[in-house]
């Protein structure tokens, strides 16, 4: 009545964050590379949803992408090789009121992570999972990594690898209460933008593989796929992934794909002659494990200090005694 | 009243828990037989129950009066009241025969006594489902359940007639006492019983201390309605318990940290007590005061911060003791219980004030948590607190208040009220316990009968229609428990009216059977209303609860022995027989004689059906059973017969309410099949006419195509021949004209050519001589800007765009094409023609325009 809402509140406490409060250090990947594409993508997300810095956490292992920490202006973890997923849990687990993100490459997750990466899948934590995925060791200047495509040539493997890569999607979508699986490429800025912020509000474990360059050690991997619009396979649904009008005129091969049906979801996953981007599974009922296990009372750090010392004093020995 | 057939509690699925079909002495027989003469745990001989009655007729002898004698004084019975042949005769210890099964009513497993379980989420519960559900938990064989079960029904008994002495009683105590008893008095101390002995004594330690037991006794819907309340205030409540203790924490780590700032902690004492008695002989602890004083800053938080997390801290705390126990819990919702109007908004203001104050601690206590109070801004907010700063989420956790009446003893000026009470938005709870109905109308005459104020407030109150209203018996209350926890939760006040049966002291019906017989017979009907529910009358409203709510009155079924056999009638269930149990109604029922009856007599019921006010022939009857069974008919006067058709019309208008045998709905589906009628029979007339025309029109054209054809024979060349010379020329045969075809009509759906979009956009009016980016496609890898920072630039999503061209040469821009990892900078034509080597570089920007 009267053109006003009671529900337009005003709220005293309101503060508009814009993409500077999310810029921390100037970033340090060579020229070119694609991980400028995902952090711009990140901190676009920060901003679009107001997340509060001081309730952001950004955690990543070792190598190139995981010098993501620094290039936020929020809370992070530079963690060790292989071991972010842990740590992020840890995070998760003690303080569910924060937003947690989580940057890995490829030999971070795939090779020494691997174990904790299956199992980070199964106890399903609230928490948003980047990889991204050059194919390539970069850091330590080219070695051939689980995801490097067959006859790469590398420090480790002269002649050209000789295994066929792992597809890390596959893997995800085979392990029990995986609960969201999506494939983006770093070059698509709009798409890439809108799977992660899918893949945010997603309760649960949300499992993105980012197809990233590497200008100086496999700078041509992806060419095919940037050079030929029709070799990416667009996967959109009401439910899934969104393409813009303008988008739909360079990228043609679009497929409509419900992210509910698993079955089909392994079905993109696995496809070789083409790569499918967008949402592949998703599926909001399988129960988070921060959920599960949420601490019924709160322990502050004073509770813990009596706790401890009423431990201790079981074992004290008092010398006046 | 509960209706005995067993058929009917499924059919109509509201009283299957009241009573069970099989009552307690089928249960304890059934068993004891299994056991044979082996049994080690024989029913007590004082302890066994005493056989039901059975219904059956009574032959008496010959009246000593002539059949037109008895007709004239049952007539002037049912007209007047007054009868010359028997005039002493009463009904003071007859029941109506539909309740006459439940005479030895302490026998008969019912919903009472109820156990209230604070801990369990199943709060209040049938004893007798509890012991049952022990039975089936126990894990038992056949065998040993059978003896559990027999065991446990006789401490049922023993527990159902100790509660019957209290109006509550401590279940655990209770139960301990009723087991020493029953182990006491029972010769079963054999082997066989050392197994359930021990089961039963776990069964013991499984009972929480809080658990009661409620009796079906005055005031017990009280008891019952306070349990539900805290249940459920305590579920509500139960998610602040963490935060407040986390709120408080949090700001006690705040005066903490304050503290140890201050400088209060650089006192010697202070210092003294860090360090603890070992070794503190060895320190000096003034000069060691002094260093650390000197050393370091003191900072304290401002005095007024102090203050306002203290006081913040009180309140939090106050709060976290009422929801951290049940005990406290209770205390505190039991002074929210109030006997009159003024008290109960009394109540109120003092709790909105409280839950203000709460809610303002609680936003206070956010923002020191996060250290964003600003005085200057939120003092003045706080200041002005008041509850239109609650949200609607707020106000759901108000504790709900109960006003209490016994509808007997209300006040004039409470009645007044009630009424603005129950219109309003507080959450006041109005529990009427009504215990005059159809008793108390002597207010205006004797003469003068009426259902009473209380038996209509649940309907008047409907009128509001923003008002949760609940009516029903007490002997149903764990069929409504949902709905009265719908009341219960409704943020707006609501209105519970229950009937008790205890409004006489009448030996003959237990009062949970009156109850019961109260909303059977319509003179107390079981419904619901609950706003909340939906937006329209029919999914507020619902009276599915109420026993065969389809129907006029409630049907029963009656066993009635027959020599050896038996023989079983459907009998109604009336407000006649209800009327029957009060005292005041007694002079308007004449019981008669086996001997008298006759033809005339018909069933109340089918009585007030029928046209009685204008053909006075038959006489109502109802029938009624004593205390052996021997069943008599029993005759109704015409003021009572007028009531009963008063109840009905109260019914039938709730009904409708409900959507049954709506008056709208029938008058409109009347209408419409008149309507229909109408159009079948005008479109039958029209057939037929078309029909017949159709039909005369063939028979024209055929008559004309066998004159035709006949002529055609006459004319032919073989007849001409036959008649030569005539020279009768033939006239042409006439066909009729077949009857041109009704073409059908096709609808012309002539497509619009919809306007077709230009196919070719419209070129966008840009010189390819301009620089430009497809910024949306930049993946901001800072090639360009790191080249050119004043030619180059991110935007409001970091992505680049030409910022200024003119900023840097067109090698600038022709290198920065080069560079970019997607091959979306587009360099155009050169702007400064004096730019060295600018062949080469146009030919360069080429692959990239």
């Amino acid at each position: 009545m009267f053109g006003v809402s009671i529900n337009n509140i005003i709220d005293i406490d309101q503060k508009n964050y814009s993409m500077e409060d999310y810029q921390g250090d100037t970033p340090r990947w060579c020229p070119g590379c694609g991980d400028n594409g995902i952090l711009t993508a990140a901190q676009r997300i920060c901003r679009e949803e107001q997340l509060p810095p001081e309730k952001t956490v950004f955690v990543s292992g070792i190598g190139c992408s995981s010098r993501f920490p620094h290039y936020m202006n929020t809370y992070g973890f530079h963690g060790l090789h292989g071991r972010a997923l842990p740590i992020a849990e840890g995070i998760k687990i003690r303080r569910p009121d924060l937003h947690v993100f989580v940057n890995m490459g490829d030999g971070d997750c795939t090779s020494i992570g691997t174990a904790h990466w299956i199992h980070a899948i199964r106890y399903n934590f609230n928490m948003t999972v980047m990889l991204h995925d050059n194919g390539i060791y970069g850091l330590t200047k080219k070695q051939a990594s689980p995801t490097s495509p067959l006859g790469t040539k590398s420090n480790t493997t002269p002649k050209g690898s000789f295994l066929n890569p792992l597809n890390p999607t596959v893997t995800t979508l085979g392990v029990e209460n995986v609960s969201f699986v999506a494939q983006a490429v770093e070059w698509i800025p709009e798409l890439l933008y809108d799977i992660i912020r899918q893949a945010y509000h997603h309760k649960g474990f949300a499992f993105i593989r980012i197809m990233q360059r590497c200008p100086h050690y496999t700078p041509a991997m992806f060419d095919p796929l940037m050079s030929t619009p029709e070799n990416l396979m667009l996967l959109t649904h009401k439910d899934g992934m969104q393409i813009s009008d303008p988008l739909k005129k360079v990228y043609k091969n679009i497929v409509e794909h419900d992210p509910s049906e698993k079955l089909k979801a392994n079905y993109y996953a696995e496809m070789t002659d083409k790569m499918p981007i967008g949402i592949l599974y998703k599926n909001e009922n399988i129960p988070t494990y921060d959920g599960l296990r949420a601490p019924e009372r709160t322990v502050t750090p004073q509770m813990k200090e009596e706790a401890l010392n009423q431990e201790f004093d079981k074992f004290g020995i008092n010398p006046r005694d | 009243m509960k209706t005995p057939d067993p058929k009917e509690i499924d059919e109509t699925k509201v009283s299957d828990s009241e009573i069970d079909s099989s009552d307690l002495l089928k249960e304890l027989d059934k068993i004891a037989h299994h056991f044979g003469n082996d049994t080690s745990l024989e029913i007590h001989e004082q302890e066994a129950p005493q056989e039901q009655i059975k219904l059956h007729f009574e032959e008496t002898e010959k009246s000593e009066y002539s059949l037109d004698e008895i007709k004239h004084d049952h007539l002037k019975f049912h007209l007047t009241g007054h009868s010359e042949h028997t005039p002493d005769a009463n009904v003071k210890d007859l029941r109506p025969a539909l309740s006459a099964p439940f005479t030895n009513f302490e026998y008969i497993r019912h919903d009472f006594p109820l156990l209230i379980k604070t801990s369990s989420d199943n709060c209040i519960e049938p004893l007798k489902d509890y012991l049952d559900n022990l039975v089936e938990q126990s894990g038992l064989n056949t065998d040993e359940q059978r003896n559990l079960k027999l065991l446990l029904l006789k401490l049922e008994l023993i527990l159902k007639k100790e509660s019957a002495n209290h109006s509550a009683l401590v279940f655990k105590q209770a139960w301990d006492l009723a087991v020493k008893n029953f182990w006491q008095s029972s010769n079963s101390h054999k082997q066989k019983t050392d197994s359930l002995k021990t089961l039963i004594s776990g069964f013991s330690d499984q009972i929480n201390d809080h658990s009661e037991l409620i009796s079906y006794s005055k005031g017990a819907e009280l008891t019952l309605f306070k349990a539900a309340r805290l249940k459920q205030w305590q579920k509500k409540m139960a998610p602040f318990f963490g935060e407040l203790e986390d709120l408080v924490e949090h700001l006690k780590n705040i005066l903490k940290v304050s503290k140890k700032t201050s400088g209060e902690s650089y006192t010697p004492d202070a210092l003294q007590n860090t360090m603890g008695q070992p070794g503190s002989d060895e320190l000096d602890f003034n000069s060691f005061s002094e260093i650390v004083t000197q050393s370091f800053a003191k900072e304290s938080l401002p005095a007024n911060r102090i203050e306002r997390i203290k006081s913040v801290i009180t309140i939090l705390n106050r709060w976290f003791k009422i929801i951290s126990s049940m005990e406290q819990s209770e205390k505190f919702l039991d002074r929210l219980v109030a006997d009159s109007t003024t008290k109960a908004l009394k109540i109120y203001k003092s709790q909105k004030e409280d839950l203000i104050e709460f809610f303002k601690a609680i936003r206070i206590a956010k923002l020191e948590i996060e250290h964003r109070y600003e005085e200057e801004k939120h003092d003045p907010f706080f200041e002005d607190f008041s509850s239109l700063y609650l949200s609607e989420e707020d106000w759901s956790h108000f504790p709900p208040i109960i006003l209490y009446f016994k509808a007997r003893e209300i006040k004039s000026a409470d009645k007044a009220d009630l009424i603005d009470v129950l219109a309003s938005k507080m959450p006041i709870k109005v529990l009427v316990t009504v215990d005059d109905l159809y008793n108390a109308s002597t207010f205006f005459d004797e003469s003068f009968y009426s259902p009473g104020w209380s038996a209509v407030l649940g309907k008047m109150a409907l009128s509001i229609n923003t008002t949760f209203v609940l009516q029903f018996p007490l002997s149903h209350m764990i069929n409504v428990l949902s709905e009265i926890e719908q009341g219960l939760q409704s943020d707006r006040a609501a209105l519970f009216c229950v009937f008790d049966g205890f409004d006489q002291e009448q030996e003959m019906v237990a009062p949970f059977v009156r109850s019961a017989a109260a909303s059977e017979s319509r003179a107390f009907p079981l419904f619901y209303y609950n706003p909340n529910q939906g937006n329209s009358w029919a999914a507020h409203f619902s009276i599915a609860k109420s026993s065969q709510h389809k129907s006029d009155w409630p049907q029963g079924e009656i066993e009635i022995l027959e020599g050896d056999s038996v023989k079983t009638e459907k009998l109604d269930f009336s407000l006649g027989d209800f009327l029957t149990g009060l005292e005041r109604y007694k002079e308007h029922f004449l019981p008669i004689e086996r001997s008298e009856w006759h033809g005339d007599l018909i069933p109340l019921t089918e009585y007030i059906h029928s046209d009685f006010e204008n053909i006075n022939k038959s006489i109502p009857y109802i029938l009624m059973a004593n205390d052996e069974g021997a069943m008599q008919k029993v005759i109704v006067t015409k003021t009572m017969c007028r009531l009963c058709v008063d109840a009905q019309i109260r019914w039938n208008r709730i009904q409708e309410l409900s959507g049954i045998n709506n008056s709208h709905v029938i008058e409109q589906v009347e209408k419409e099949r008149e309507k229909m009628t109408k159009e079948m029979q005008e479109k039958l007339v029209q057939a037929e006419a078309k029909h017949k025309a159709e039909m005369e029109q063939s028979v024209e054209g055929l008559t004309n195509e066998i004159i035709s054809n006949i002529a055609a024979g006459l004319l032919s060349d073989e007849m001409i021949s036959i008649g030569s010379g005539t020279g009768i020329s033939a006239p042409q045969a006439t066909i009729p004209k077949a009857a041109p075809k009704q073409e059908a009509i096709q609808d012309e759906v002539k497509e619009k050519p919809e306007a077709l979009e230009a196919a070719t956009e419209e070129e966008e009016d840009l010189s390819f001589n301009d620089p430009y980016i497809d910024t949306p496609l930049c993946t901001s890898c800072n090639d360009c800007c790191n080249l050119n920072d004043q030619m180059f630039a991110y935007d409001e999503n970091k992505q680049a765009y030409i910022k200024d061209a003119k900023a840097g040469t067109f090698k600038d821009l022709v290198t920065a094409a080069e560079k970019c990892p997607v091959k979306i900078i587009h360099p155009g034509k050169p702007l400064n023609p004096d730019e060295p080597g600018l062949d080469e570089l146009i030919k360069e920007a080429e692959k990239y325009n």
